[in-house]
């Protein structure tokens, strides 16, 4: 027997099973097709645990991915060698001319990652809906389980179990295969895959609630497998773009809460907070995305929050520039929260009367009537004005929205200074 | 100073996320350091999900888990103990007993 004789703990890279787990459901899929997506995943859970009880009675290997992938490798020779799934992997998949016994060729470096880049293409195909996209990016390229799933998106567990089961069954239905598309019909899908990335990105920094911890995690997944598709796709300036775009607002991820969990607002975050050497790679994949000729809605919001990271403040920020990239967004992406943007930002540019102007047009066309934050800003317009008693009513609208905790609290301490001042 | 086997019984790690998971295997790896440092354990081994149960003779139930995943013996380690109460108090630290149920047997020792 072996005991454990030197420190091997600091050895295990954090969310390494996690991590792992993606890989390995990608390349095992990658061998049985799609439709065996579900067993891929109950061999994968097996090979995990047989590190847990291995590593934790005697040292973990020197080359610890190496050593999952050998384990899980030989679990589907395995399951090859059983007449009953050999006959059903024929039947279905495109793998054919593979010899059941060489599986090696699955298992190289840049074959994991093309399995990866398949599985998400598959994960995000446009026959899934959006959300059950995102839960099946988490479940099958990032390796949650479904309670983290579901403490991730703010859901029950029986939502998750459903989503994933209803992709899985689209899977089967509709026969999809693991394929990277070509031609005419990569930009759509990669389109598609983006979208689900932006998505998923979305869900982690958006919420307000919820764990922290968690929810960063889905941001750093996200440009985790944004980063995949880069070097894949290297000519598709839409990803860099994205990436950047994501990296700036990572860079800001610790600056929005304080130390009691509180939100603070933008214009009052602590700029020293701010992760500059995220900042750095922003601009760095900004400046990529720029060398191409396409040009997207990632490329305008990424410039947007390149220019709020370039400010030393609130002051110094070149509102007049953001102005008109919100503008170009807006003909873009012609969405009423644009719009609310833009009143912020006309707000700084041309002072609070502009803003209200904007923000009244909003409420007059009955856009966003029920979004808390068009009324959070109309208080804060009406504060900057002296309109007390307008902003006080604005702000108890704004409750009226169904904020989140943390931005109840922060509603409510408006309130209670106005009420005390008046 | 006495020995004690200590027997990991069902875990339910086969449920866990592969994130639970690590973090339980890092709990314990580190508890086990703790143990060897301080020159308690004596010995410990996994053991496979897999194996075979002799009822009486002509009933032998083997090929792959054959009992419920609560009554799995997972694993087992030796620990030192001056008796049976530190033995049980040195099991309560274990990071598995919020996954498992852990039973503390004092060897006996044979003379040979």
């Amino acid at each position: 027997m072996s005991l454990p004789k030197d420190t091997e703990i600091g050895t295990l890279v954090d969310h390494l099973f996690r991590n792992q787990y993606g890989k390995m459901v990608a390349v095992l899929t990658s061998i049985f097709g799609l439709e065996h997506l579900g067993m891929a995943e109950d061999m994968v859970q097996d090979t995990l645990l047989e590190a847990f009880q291995r590593w934790s009675y005697g040292k973990v290997p020197p080359n610890p991915e190496a050593w999952l992938m050998l384990v899980a490798k030989n679990k589907a020779l395995n399951a090859l060698k059983r007449e009953k799934v050999k006959q059903k992997v024929y039947q279905a998949q495109q793998y054919e001319s593979h010899r059941p016994d060489d599986l090696d060729h699955f298992f190289g470096a840049a074959e994991i990652e093309d399995s990866q880049l398949r599985m998400m293409f598959a994960c995000c195909h446009p026959a899934i809906s959006k959300e059950d996209q995102i839960a099946m990016v988490l479940k099958t390229l990032c390796g949650f389980g479904n309670k983290e799933i579901a403490r991730a998106l703010l859901l029950g567990e029986e939502a998750i179990n459903k989503r994933l089961y209803r992709a899985k069954q689209t899977f089967k239905k509709q026969q999809l295969q693991l394929t990277v598309p070509t031609g005419a019909d990569l930009n759509k899908r990669l389109d598609a895959v983006c979208t689900g990335l932006y998505l998923l990105f979305n869900e982690g920094y958006n919420s307000h609630q919820g764990e922290t911890l968690i929810r960063k995690d889905l941001c750093l997944e996200a440009m985790r497998l944004c980063q995949l598709l880069l070097v894949h796709f290297p000519d598709k300036t839409k990803l860099p773009a994205l990436l950047a775009l994501m990296c700036f607002h990572v860079a800001r991820f610790d600056s929005r809460i304080d130390n009691k969990g509180a939100l603070i607002i933008f214009a009052d975050q602590d700029r020293s907070f701010w992760n500059t050497s995220l900042i750095q790679s922003g601009m760095y994949y900004l400046a990529e995305a720029s060398k191409g000729d396409t040009f997207s809605a990632y490329h305008l919001e990424a410039s947007i929050a390149a220019q709020h990271c370039h400010a030393t403040s609130l002051e110094t920020t070149n509102w007049k520039f953001i102005q008109t990239l919100y503008q170009k967004l807006y003909e873009l992406k012609p969405s009423p929260v644009i719009l609310l943007n833009l009143a912020i930002v006309a707000g700084q540019v041309n002072g609070p009367k502009e803003a209200l102007k904007q923000l009244q047009l909003l409420l007059s066309e009955r856009k966003l009537a029920n979004y808390h934050l068009l009324h959070a800003t109309l208080g804060e317009v009406h504060l900057q004005l002296g309109n007390h008693s307008k902003a006080l009513a604005a702000f108890q609208q704004a409750m009226q929205c169904h904020p989140s905790a943390k931005e109840q609290a922060f509603l409510k301490e408006k309130i209670t200074r106005l009420d005390q001042s008046s | 100073m006495k020995e004690f086997m200590l027997l990991m019984q069902g875990d339910d790690s086969q449920q866990a996320s592969p994130e639970e998971m690590q973090q339980r295997m890092q709990d314990y790896m580190g508890w086990m350091q703790q143990m060897e440092q301080s020159g308690k354990l004596k010995a410990g081994q996994p053991l496979e999900p897999r194996g075979a149960l002799l009822i009486d003779k002509d009933t032998v139930i083997t090929d792959g888990p054959f009992l419920e995943p609560k009554e799995i013996i997972g694993g087992y380690i030796i620990i030192d103990a001056a008796d049976l109460d530190e033995a049980t108090a040195i099991a309560k630290t274990c990071p598995l007993i919020e996954h498992c149920a852990i039973h503390v047997r004092p060897l006996v020792n044979v003379p040979s």
